[in-house]
């Protein structure tokens, strides 16, 4: 995998990758089928991210944290603060043509 | 400038057109003066006289107003759209792979990934990842002088993982220069209609120019332009004014001689 945009953080985004690529991989098939009917799929999706949190959640903690602090310092929060407004994306887009930007300048 | 000079007969016999350019306010042109002068009486004009219109400057700046023009003219946002493309791998095999893409030595411009946030929704099950990507810088120079870019280039990357329809949406856009510009991309990756064993790539980009920020530049540099033609157009009439005055008046003088 590539590394973190800062030397520091490396190490632990290492770690989380690993674990997320670990879970995500058992994860993948088994939801694809489970699909099948609604209700399994409900359970399973919820068993499996109760799953995810135990495993990954503290290692993502601190990476989360490094890399926070490494934006900061990049100067990249307001950026990433701006395309956030604009573009929150917190559902998948409708359509195959991506959204238009909602700000003129 | 030497008076001599200009008066000896042209050694070429070429003739060439030079034109002078009135730019309107809507970045149209037209021309203004159509003067027709011997290439080598052009030639030692520009020699004598650094700030009259030369022909090489004017084409400069026709070149920079025609690529404003067409800018200006065409639709604000570009589109791109780029033909479905088959991977031969079951989709969750890419999907899986997504996430082991780099590096790679056919992209060595990304040099560095990190997330920035994840989430599982419990009753979806769709995994939604907000990332962030630094690559090595590939603007130009002078883009990164006048909008003043930074060394590497960022971009945003949204995927959503939806294992009960098989979709996998993933969204670009630059971080840097998006006062500037906003390209923003999107790939799908789903099954194959025609194999589970395949997998279907497509592809749109939508490129949207900040249009306030290109508009305050276009308008700055038009004014420019609008003023050095207006102050070259000037020099260059009062100057070859005096040049043609000059040149006649010494004929008319030449030929009273001999005749007298």
């Amino acid at each position: 995998m590539a590394d973190s945009l800062s030397p520091e953080c490396t190490p632990l985004k290492k770690e989380y990758d690993a674990c997320f690529n670990a879970w995500f991989e058992g994860y993948l098939e088994p939801a694809v089928s489970a699909s099948a009917s609604p209700q399994k799929q409900a359970e399973y999706s919820q068993r499996k991210a109760e799953e995810f949190q135990q495993k990954c959640g503290k290692i993502w903690e601190s990476y989360r944290g490094c890399v926070q602090k490494a934006l900061k310092e990049k100067g990249l929060d307001k950026l990433l603060e701006q395309s956030r407004t604009e573009n929150p994306l917190t559902e998948p887009p409708q359509s195959s043509m991506p959204p238009s930007s909602s700000s003129s300048s | 400038m030497s008076l001599q000079r200009c008066v000896e007969p042209p050694v070429e016999t070429v003739w060439i057109r030079m034109y002078c350019l009135t730019i309107r306010p809507d970045f149209t042109w037209m021309t203004s003066t159509e003067i027709q002068i011997p290439f080598g009486l052009l030639h030692r004009l520009a020699d004598s006289h650094e700030r009259f219109l030369l022909i090489d400057l004017t084409l400069f700046y026709l070149y920079i107003l025609k690529a404003l023009n067409s800018y200006r003219s065409s639709s604000q946002t570009m589109h791109f759209f780029n033909q479905a493309f088959n991977y031969d791998h079951p989709w969750s095999h890419v999907v899986i792979g997504m996430w082991h893409k780099y590096p790679n030595p056919k992209c060595s411009h990304v040099i560095s990934i990190d997330v920035l946030d994840r989430s599982v929704d419990p009753k979806t099950g769709m995994i939604r990842t907000e990332r962030v990507l630094g690559c090595k810088q590939k603007a130009p120079t002078w883009i990164l002088k006048l909008f003043g870019g930074s060394e590497d280039a960022f971009v945003r990357e949204i995927s959503f993982i939806d294992p009960k329809t098989q979709n996998a949406i993933i969204t670009s856009e630059n971080l840097s220069l998006s006062q500037v510009v906003t390209c923003f991309e999107q790939i799908r990756y789903s099954p194959s209609s025609e194999s589970p064993q395949r997998t279907v790539f497509s592809q749109t980009a939508e490129i949207q120019a900040r249009m306030g920020l290109w508009r305050s530049a276009a308008d700055g540099l038009e004014k420019w332009l609008v003023q050095r033609f207006e102050q070259n157009a000037q020099l260059g009439k009062t100057a070859f004014t005096d040049v043609l005055g000059r040149l006649w008046e010494e004929r008319q003088l030449q030929s009273a001689s001999l005749s007298s």
